[in-house]
């Protein structure tokens, strides 16, 4: 299996303290830790969202840290797709326009203004948020939103989706749908690597990165667990082991 | 997407776009008739001083004069382009009437004359050389909205009824400013005339290009030619034309200058208050990848539709208000042939502010940059207080500001008009501190009538003081060793002084100061060392004070004593009387007094000769004053309004837990008054400070580049500090009430609702 995210000796600021690990291409990974570890700022290293004091990092064969700031955006329009726990929108733009935004002219797409409307659709139909296509962002609810979020995220059919907390925010019915997304995008072959502090949701990933103090202190396989009570028992024990 | 984002922002944001385009279309609005009108004021100028053909030197004389001298004296000059002498018939101004209004209170030289031969034209309303008939009279432009003339009517002069044939513009003496008038009759009529005045000489010269006309000064008065009388210059000419209505446009630039400095402070503010609301949407388009020009691209485009669209209407307004503003200039001046090239300076000048409306944005806009993805999501939470790059809202200072330069937008241009409209102005101008101004010009023997007139003086028991200035021609010895006229008024100074802009008055016998153009041309400062030559005998002098003075062709000199006298040239008393209020009787007992001797005195009121002479730029300077007020108030109004809605919407919380406490709406507002009231006190006293203070530095620079040096401010300070005062303190305190009213919509269970 290839290699999408590779990540070798990476310091920040004393947050993060010599992290190396690597994710494969069709892994679902969880980054799991408690408040301080430097989960969100591995990411944002990761990410290239900014840039880490030393280490490297190779996303499908590139390596970011040496990458302007300029060609670090460029680099993250059109390989990598982003979901945050705030579900940041413009407000002055409805929930479609949103979505089309990074494969718009203004992130510079080339697909025509059919095509992007076509894809923004077909994305809002599979994540059941078609009908809400005219909506503002004000007049949806955070599930919805958060579900606008990751179409807008896959309108560049990114080679890797960083997700930060995707279900922070939301309540404990719209986090099991947001969930349900997330699991059939991997399925069908997004590789997605997300920050969280619910074992329940890391259950649903194929591994686990457990951070304490800038390091990485474990990891956890649940490939061949079948989904359901025994897997997110399987994490809850292991987290014990941590000191979770 | 761009286009939607833009139409969607300014929608959302209505008040923002409002107030911002608003502040871009009134800067493009001023600056665009500052361009308008200066073009039209100069183009007009210079048009019609180009079809009159003004003389390059012109220099008046009263007594003999021998055509022949003068003739050769141009034939033999190789700068001489043409020549001719005029005649002017000075009359009595109580011989006047215009259609019922008597001159007799006019402090204007007023006389007849004929069309000129070769050039020095008069002209009619459309700028073509006036031909007159026989029984008609053409008068001067200025006295048309002065009486409310119109053609057709009567003017008599002594006996003589004659027709108003039309009105004339004389691009000598158009302005108020020149202390002559000259009405325009026909040959035979003007021989008819005669008996009624006494004859005057306008001897007048037209150079070739590139002539030296100071070099051509100095070598008519060195071949001994006829000079009694003052000799004025095409350049003293224009600026004589153009002071009275450049000074209102110098005000309107100066409005212009701290309106665009409020539009860059208040868009600058608005759009950080934008920069911070949008700190997350900022951050999520950098973190899915937008570059940062691209996002700076978002704001930019809103702001340059809105200068797009301020633009095309401040042009719009500005052209529909200069053909207001500038009908005085029209009339007196006639059309400008630079209407292109004053649409093509308006639309340079409307470019130029929003050029710099819009690089102050794009400077603001970097302030993104700085802003990176990880800090803006990371920011959503903790707390901001410690993070130094967080955009500002700094709204008090912001608002104090403007009203300060609100303030200063009202007070300058005020006291420009409380400093123009007082008697003491004149002293900036080379005119004594005197309450009456008796001269005697351009008659024979003025040495025997000033001896007579200062007796008259000395007995009068109603004249608590009086000085006598006697003025001749000396040479001044240049570096060089070559040598230059100058006109010497000598006498006790010190009792009605000028304004000194250096030094002081000459007392001691070796002491003379000099006018400031003078000054400038000889290249002396006080305390530099002077040579005159009166009648062959070289006196040493040291320069003692520098004075302003546009009178007798701006260069001129003031001494206590001249060693030796030089042939007078006139003479000047200044008077006070013991009794202020009875001066208009005194000085009509004096001119029959005076003309039962025989001695000739134009005697002046100076309030009068004020209102004379600056009546016109004094209106003009008070409906600039008025605009400026106007244009203050709206802008304070709109800033405090805008920035008193901000901040309710950023207390929206607090006030609603307020309310929710058992605040009452009045009880809210009246924290939100309490908070204004060091704002606006402040605001209002660095306004009337720096009003004052740089205000006058900035009116003194103006007015020095015209050749009125050590300019200071005669402050009406009831009207500055207590109706400017009172204005901003009433503006401010609707806007506040006004921005407040959303208070009233603000619920006490909305602080209790989660914020998302």
């Amino acid at each position: 299996m290839s290699e999408i995210l590779v990540v070798k000796h990476l310091y920040k600021d004393g947050i993060l303290k010599d992290i190396s690990f690597t994710v494969n291409v069709g892994e679902m990974t969880a980054v799991m830790g408690p408040s301080g570890s430097g989960k969100s700022t591995l990411l944002y290293q990761v990410s290239g969202m900014d840039r880490a004091d030393s280490g490297k990092v190779w996303v499908d064969g590139t390596e970011i840290c040496s990458l302007s700031e300029d060609e670090r955006a460029k680099f993250r329009l059109e390989r990598m797709g982003f979901v945050f726990q705030q579900m940041n929108m413009l407000k002055n733009l409805n929930l479609i326009d949103n979505i089309m935004l990074p494969a718009s002219r203004l992130g510079k797409g080339k697909s025509s203004g059919k095509e992007i409307s076509n894809r923004a659709g077909l994305l809002m139909r599979k994540m059941g948020i078609e009908e809400l296509a005219e909506r503002r962002i004000t007049e949806v609810s955070g599930g919805q939103l958060q579900r606008a979020c990751i179409c807008r995220s896959m309108m560049k059919q990114p080679k890797i989706l960083f997700a930060d907390e995707p279900t922070g925010a939301l309540n404990h019915g719209a986090a099991q749908e947001v969930m349900e997304e997330f699991t059939r995008l991997n399925r069908e072959g997004t590789t997605i690597l997300m920050v969280t502090h619910d074992s329940k949701v890391a259950a649903k990933c194929g591994r686990i990165l457990y951070l304490l103090d800038g390091s990485i202190k474990g990891e956890l396989s649940l490939a061949g667990l079948p989904e359901g009570q025994r897997r997110e028992e399987r994490v809850s024990r292991w987290l014990d082991v941590m000191g979770w | 997407m761009k286009t939607r984002i833009l139409w969607n922002d300014i929608k959302g944001n209505r008040l923002l776009a409002v107030s911002t385009w608003l502040f871009m279309a009134v800067s493009a609005f001023m600056f665009a008739l500052t361009c308008f009108l200066f073009v039209s004021l100069l183009g007009s100028v210079d048009t019609l001083m180009e079809k009159a053909q003004t003389p390059d030197f012109l220099q008046m004389h009263a007594g003999e004069i021998s055509e022949e001298a003068l003739e050769r004296f141009a034939e033999g000059n190789k700068n001489v382009q043409e020549y001719q002498t005029l005649y002017f018939l000075n009359l009595e101004n109580s011989a006047i009437t215009l259609s019922g209004h008597s001159l007799v209170d006019s402090t204007q030289d007023n006389g007849v004359c004929v069309q000129s031969g070769k050039f020095d034209y008069l002209l009619d309303s459309t700028n073509e050389i006036i031909r007159v008939s026989d029984g008609e009279i053409y008068v001067p432009v200025c006295y048309r909205q002065e009486y409310g003339l119109t053609a057709g009517e009567n003017v008599q002069i002594g006996e003589d009824i004659f027709v108003i044939g039309g009105f004339l513009r004389d691009s000598q003496m158009n302005s108020m400013m020149a202390s002559s008038k000259r009405f325009l009759v026909s040959e035979s009529d003007y021989e008819r005339l005669k008996r009624v005045g006494s004859e005057e000489y306008l001897i007048e010269f037209l150079l070739y290009e590139g002539a030296d006309v100071n070099a051509f000064a100095t070598e008519y008065t060195d071949a001994g030619l006829p000079s009694n009388g003052p000799a004025i210059t095409k350049p003293l000419i224009r600026l004589m034309n153009a002071l009275s209505d450049g000074l209102m446009i110098m005000v309107i630039l100066l409005v212009s200058v701290v309106l665009l400095l409020i539009s860059m402070l208040c868009i600058r503010f608005t759009l950080l208050t934008q920069l911070e609301a949008d700190r997350r949407e900022i951050g999520m388009l950098k973190a899915v990848g937008i570059s940062k020009g691209n996002i700076r691209q978002i704001y930019f485009l809103k702001f340059l539709a809105l200068s797009g669209l301020g633009a095309v209407i401040g042009l719009l307004l500005a052209m529909l208000a200069q053909g207001i503003l500038s009908a005085h200039m029209q009339e007196l001046y006639g059309a400008s042939e630079n209407g292109s090239i004053g649409f093509l300076a308006a639309f340079a000048g409307v470019a130029l502010t929003e050029g710099v409306l819009l690089i102050s944005v794009g400077r603001t806009l970097k302030r993104t940059e700085k802003l990176s993805a990880v800090e803006a999501l990371a920011g959503q939470q903790g707390d901001r207080k410690d993070d130094k790059r967080r955009i500002p809202s700094p709204q008090y200072l912001i608002v104090t500001l403007v009203i300060g330069l609100g303030i200063f937008m009202m007070t300058l241009p005020r006291n420009l008009l409380s400093t123009i409209s007082s008697p003491k102005f004149v002293t900036y101008m080379g005119i004594g501190d005197g309450e009456i101004r008796l001269d005697i010009r351009q008659t024979e023997d003025i040495a025997g009538k000033t001896g007579q007139m200062e007796q008259l003086l000395a007995e009068d028991e109603q004249v608590e003081r009086s000085v006598t200035l006697r003025t001749t021609s000396c040479r001044v010895y240049l570096p060089d060793g070559s040598h230059t006229a100058l006109q010497v008024e000598y006498g006790d100074h010190t009792v009605f002084p000028v304004t000194y802009a250096a030094g002081e008055a000459p007392i001691g016998e070796n002491e003379i100061a000099l006018s400031y153009l003078c000054a400038e041309d000889l290249g002396l400062s006080v305390g530099d060392q002077l040579l005159l030559l009166i009648e062959d005998d070289v006196q040493e002098y040291i320069v003692c004070g520098i004075y302003s003075d546009i009178t007798n062709g701006g260069k001129t000199a003031k001494a206590a004593s001249l060693h030796g006298d030089g042939p007078l040239m006139w003479s000047v008393f200044y008077v006070s009387l013991n009794d202020w209020a009875v001066r208009q009787q005194w000085l009509s007992e004096y001119a029959d007094t005076l003309s039962d001797g025989g001695i000739s005195v134009k005697a002046v009121d100076i309030q009068e000769y004020v209102a004379d002479t600056y009546g016109q730029t004094i209106r003009e300077i008070r409906m600039a004053a008025q605009v400026a007020v106007m244009a203050a108030v709206l802008v304070m109004f709109v800033v405090v309004v805008l920035f008193t809605r901000l901040l309710v919407a950023k207390d929206r919380g607090d006030i609603s837990l307020r309310k929710a406490i058992g605040f009452t709406g009045r009880d809210i507002k009246g924290l939100y008054f309490f908070r204004y009231l060091p704002v606006v006190l402040i605001g209002i006293l660095t306004g009337i400070v720096s009003g004052n203070l740089l205000g006058e530095k900035l009116a003194g620079l103006l007015l020095k580049s015209l050749g009125a040096a050590g300019f200071h401010f005669l402050i009406d300070y009831k009207t500055v500090c207590l109706g400017i005062s009172a204005i901003a303190v009433v503006t401010v305190f609707c806007a506040v009430l006004f921005g407040l009213s959303e208070i009233r919509n603000i619920r006490a269970y909305e602080c209790c609702v989660e914020r998302v």
